[in-house]
């Protein structure tokens, strides 16, 4: 099953991500993680390497002025990607080279790179890992391309923090039009520090229609690991946020199994 | 865009240009003159902090302020230099009154106007309008 | 006249900061104009304009476009046409407005 997660930027959505890819795969499923971030997300909690590659620069070649995908998104996950901890695959949209890239120069000076960005979207838009989990961190804060980005089947999480801005994130999200009837849309409370923190959260997605599927609390042992520099898959497993997690995976497996039995 | 607004004496322009590196990656930034660009102790808050300073210093912007933003004690300003490779130019603390302004949708200068981090934000403003 | 823009990674309080440091410039004597180009646009709160009003300003760019072609020649024409008060000295121009789904 497909799960996207889409939120403000410094929601906790890309912690999430990786943590969720975690725990799925610690429980044996298969997992395919999508970092649709130029700065890695989802990829530095997971521990990868920070890299120059784009790794779907392979998977699309120029044909014309345009360009085409080279094999199915099944095909072009198998080949291109990468191994990260516990058994996830990682595909990752974003070039890591720090410096000025004028967008529209890039392009023109790395029209394979263009394409490569072309691929990732097409790929993470569309692949599902059969009788496991295709996670996509989609690009905080961005709102318009959500509703291609984050597919047509499976679940979009809604991630929000206690916080106006949050909130009001929340709700473009969801009074957006558009959305594909195939895709079911759930909120996710983040950075909580008390049960008036969820209520708040909770108040404002029923406000909005999104039922609340989990409350990831504030806890002090990502601070002290994000102050290190320490990916985040190696926290303690009883932590108060992986514990959190660990209640999400459980909802999502429901949800899962009940899909699969339509 | 900027560059068709009319020269005011005594007008300041504020942008807020948007998380992450994209919109500075596509705009033409040589019509500002200032830009702060706000970090965090973490390493993908000084990732993205790294390009911006990068990215503007190629564009000629001729000043850049940064400001390390919800510095709770030493180690996270520690972090920030460990990070980022530079010592910020203004630090903000962490701040109950900006929390529980930002949890209300209100401006932290209504909600108590003699906070530590209102107080580090008029010694920006000073600092920008040098 | 003074250019700033305030940048960072998302979440990091750049708009705080930016709204924050428009309101206490404005609050010293100078015509401060803001200027909201995030594509989830927030300035406003952080101005002090409050939440549904923050929701209910006009993106500049869709109402440039809702008619045809782009018709305003400068910027301060769409400052004169779309800016919103926020305070004595103080108004924002908000670029986008995402109320309904684009193709990417």
């Amino acid at each position: 099953m497909r799960v996207a997660l889409l939120g403000k930027g410094g929601s906790g959505k890309s912690t999430l991500a990786g943590l969720l890819c975690a725990e799925l795969a610690a429980r044996g499923g298969r997992v395919v993680a999508f970092d649709a971030d130029t700065v890695p997300g989802l990829g530095s909690v997971l521990g990868m390497p920070v890299t120059d590659d784009w790794f779907l620069a392979g998977a699309a070649v120029r044909e014309g002025a345009g360009w085409r995908l080279e094999g199915s998104p099944a095909e072009i996950v198998d080949r291109l990607a990468r191994p990260a901890p516990g058994g996830v695959r990682f595909v990752q949209l974003g070039n890591a080279d720090a410096g000025l890239r004028e967008f529209e120069l890039f392009r023109q000076r790395f029209p394979e790179k263009w394409s490569a960005t072309m691929a990732f979207n097409t790929v993470s838009r569309v692949f599902d890992e059969p009788g496991g989990w295709a996670v996509v961190d989609l690009q905080g804060g961005t709102v318009n391309v959500a509703a291609g980005m984050a597919g047509a089947t499976g679940v979009a999480l809604v991630v929000v923090e206690p916080f106006a801005k949050s909130l009001l994130t929340a709700r473009r999200f969801a009074e957006m039009a558009g959305w594909p009837p195939g895709l079911r849309l759930a909120g996710v409370a983040s950075k909580v520090t008390s049960p008036a923190d969820e209520a708040y959260v909770g108040q404002e997605l029923e406000r909005l229609g999104l039922p609340l599927w989990a409350s990831i609390p504030v806890d002090p042992a990502v601070r002290r690991a994000e102050r290190a520099g320490n990916p985040l898959v190696g926290l303690d497993p009883d932590s108060p946020v992986r514990r959190a997690v660990a209640a999400l995976a459980d909802r999502l497996e429901r949800e899962s199994a009940a899909a699969a039995a339509v | 865009m900027l560059a068709t607004l009319e020269e005011k004496p005594g007008r300041v322009v504020i942008v807020d240009l948007g998380g992450g590196v994209m919109t500075v990656a596509r705009g033409d930034d040589s019509e500002i003159d200032t830009l702060v660009v706000v970090v965090e102790p973490y390493p993908r808050s000084a990732e993205v902090a790294r390009r911006l300073l990068d990215m503007a210093a190629e564009k000629g912007v001729s000043r850049r302020v940064v400001v390390a933003n919800k510095i709770a004690d030493a180690a996270d300003l520690e972090a920030i230099e460990r990070f980022l490779g530079v010592t910020p130019d203004l630090v903000v603390p962490e701040d109950s009154a900006v929390v529980a302004a930002d949890r209300a949708g209100v401006s932290p200068i209504d909600h108590d106007a003699g906070s530590p981090a209102v107080a580090v934000v008029r010694d920006l403003a000073t600092a920008v309008l040098a | 006249m003074r250019k700033i823009a305030v940048a960072g990674k998302g979440g990091s309080g750049k708009t705080t900061i930016a709204g924050l440091l428009a309101r206490v410039v404005a609050e010293g004597g100078h015509d401060v104009l803001t200027v909201d180009a995030d594509e989830n646009p927030n300035l406003g709160i952080s101005l002090g304009l409050g939440v549904d009003a923050t929701y209910g300003l006009i993106g500049v760019r869709e109402a440039l476009y809702a008619d045809g072609p782009a018709i305003a020649t400068s910027m301060e024409e769409v400052v004169e046409r779309f800016a919103t008060p926020a305070g004595d000295n103080l108004r924002i121009v908000q670029v986008r407005k995402f109320d309904h789904f684009r193709p990417g």
